[in-house]
């Protein structure tokens, strides 16, 4: 049992660091695109 | 003696702060109608809402009990988080419940249950929601400020000054800005939580290394400290209720199903839950990995001594200064990121359901985000009040997973019949609430009066919350059967 929780603490910081780094470009490029599309709406 | 340094540690908070109630008050321009305020328009894409839904559920009283079960109960103390992903994968790939809700257009769960079940079933699974999810959020300031004032060294007369001036911000930009302001926020602090979270555990895995961790919890725990199975604190009954509890959070928590009503389609809204499953496992295994750190470094608690507090006396000592106030910058946003949606999650249900039946007719739009404004502060109102007085008996997941199924079991139970149960009906619908409602109850006031205080203690909180659900299974099946069908009705 000791491999598998290892394994899994090193999956959750290579996952983890990974979604973290596209999270932060892809989900500004979202915030972006949505207060555009209200804004278009408002129009 | 803590490494906080008021000036290096503290500009580092302080710049989070700035930035997060600058961007959090600039896009309350865009809010025009109810539904941009409630639901952020359902303008909301897929990693805006990984973002999201990952920076709510995570607070510091996330971090606390998480670690706190990890100092306690070693690597087999995360075995909730993995339940929750595991839930969170199944319903986002097969679109269990949450594709027929995403596609009714409701924005609350009780305005789905009206189609079904009328209107005073709306009403009192409003309330049901509201009760439960108040009750679960009002212990967050107190653990919150309790956790920032050990990790900085500051005084306990600092705890209630520290955090209300924390939830006043989170109530501005709320307020003011509604789903959209928490959406941006939440983007925001998942980037510096997420940084914060990986730069200590790093450090942690670095400095510690896993050995001495695998040892720590091995010497204290035994094999119960790997295999939740194995440990007398948890076993089947706790297993059993984290992949009930886990489950129907998962499908019908307030704050987590807004996340799939605000996504811009259904499949978008499965899509987030598919992507953010695994978010839970590393939701728990981090601070769990913590909380054996500390177990390492100060050693298992002596008799009576708190083990909720041994995470952040470590990391007081344990981080050098600059990661002190990232740390601390990161543990904030988590828990401004928790508080505002929650505030709003439960503030939509109270405007959406519990006042429907006093609104004649469709409220101006203005009307509507200034009513639902006043909702938010009174939360905020009642966190300040209650979340410093009430005092948590045992273990806080334990208390938060059993106060939150005084809704969860009801609510889950009344979503799966709406959505696949034909025979499903209102009398099932009220014997579900009442059943899912009424064993919590007794059961924290049995804990709290000292003539059952003991009875209580020997059920334990695990088998509360399963009595719970089947409480509310069987008032869903029994009341639906003994109603009376219409065409029955009309014959008689």
């Amino acid at each position: 049992m000791s491999t598998f929780w290892h394994l899994l603490v090193w999956s959750c910081v290579v996952w983890y660091g990974t979604v973290t780094l596209l999270v932060a470009v892809r989900g500004w490029k979202d915030i972006v695109a949505m207060l555009r599309r209200l804004r278009d709406g408002e129009e | 003696m803590s490494h906080f340094h008021p000036w290096i540690d503290g500009s580092i908070v302080g710049l989070y702060l700035l930035g997060t109630m600058i961007a959090g008050v600039w896009v309350r321009r865009y809010v025009s109608k109810v539904e941009h305020f409630l639901v952020a328009g359902r303008e909301m894409n897929l990693y805006l809402g990984i973002a999201s839904l990952a920076a709510t559920e995570f607070g510091i009283i996330t971090c606390m009990y998480a670690a706190e079960a990890g100092y306690t109960k070693g690597f087999a103390g995360a075995t909730p988080g993995i339940c929750q992903a595991l839930a969170m994968l199944v319903i986002g790939l097969t679109g269990f419940c949450v594709k027929p809700l995403r596609a009714s257009g409701a924005m609350t769960l009780p305005e789905l249950f009206e189609k079904r079940f009328g209107n005073r079933v709306r009403w009192l699974a409003g309330v049901v929601i509201v009760l439960g999810g108040l009750l679960n959020m009002g212990v967050f300031l107190k653990i919150g400020g309790d956790f920032l004032c050990a990790v900085c060294g500051w005084d306990p007369g600092y705890l209630v000054p520290v955090m209300g001036g924390l939830l006043l911000l989170v109530a501005i930009y709320t307020i003011l800005g509604g789903m959209l302001s928490v959406l941006v926020t939440d983007f925001l602090q998942f980037v510096i939580m997420s940084t914060g979270l990986l730069l200590v555990t790093l450090l942690i895995l670095h400095h510690i290394g896993w050995d001495r961790l695998e040892e720590a919890v091995r010497a204290n725990h035994g094999e119960g400290g790997f295999n939740p199975l194995a440990n007398p604190q948890m076993g089947w009954s706790y297993l059993a209720f984290q992949i009930l509890g886990n489950g129907a959070a998962t499908l019908t928590w307030q704050t987590t199903i807004s996340r799939l009503l605000s996504a811009r389609d259904a499949v978008t809204g499965q899509k987030i839950y598919v992507r953010t499953s695994f978010f839970f496992v590393c939701r728990w295994l981090v601070p769990v990995l913590w909380g054996v750190a500390a177990l390492v470094l100060l050693g298992p608690a002596k008799e009576g001594e708190p083990t909720l507090m041994a995470m952040p006396q470590f990391l007081a000592t344990f981080l050098p200064i600059g990661l002190m106030g990232l740390m601390v910058a990161a543990m904030l946003a988590a828990d401004m990121s928790t508080d505002s949606s929650y505030m709003l999650g439960w503030g939509s249900v109270i405007y959406n359901d519990i006042l429907a039946p006093f609104r004649k007719g469709k409220w101006p739009e203005a009307r509507a985000i200034r009513w639902n404004r006043f909702i938010v502060a009174l939360i905020g109102i009642y966190l300040f009040v209650f979340g410093l007085l009430y005092e948590i008996q045992g273990d806080v997941w334990s208390y938060l997973l059993l106060s939150g199924s005084v809704y969860l079991s009801s609510m889950s139970v009344l979503l799966i019949a709406c959505c696949y149960w034909k025979r499903a009906n209102s009398w099932g619908a009220f014997g579900a609430i009442l059943g899912g409602a009424l064993v919590p109850i007794l059961f924290l006031s049995f804990e709290k009066m000292a003539s059952t205080a003991a009875w209580a203690n020997d059920f334990g909180k695990d088998n509360a919350g399963i009595a719970a659900f089947a409480a509310a299974a069987t008032g869903m099946i029994v009341g639906s059967l003994i109603k009376p069908k219409k065409s029955d009705s009309v014959a008689s």
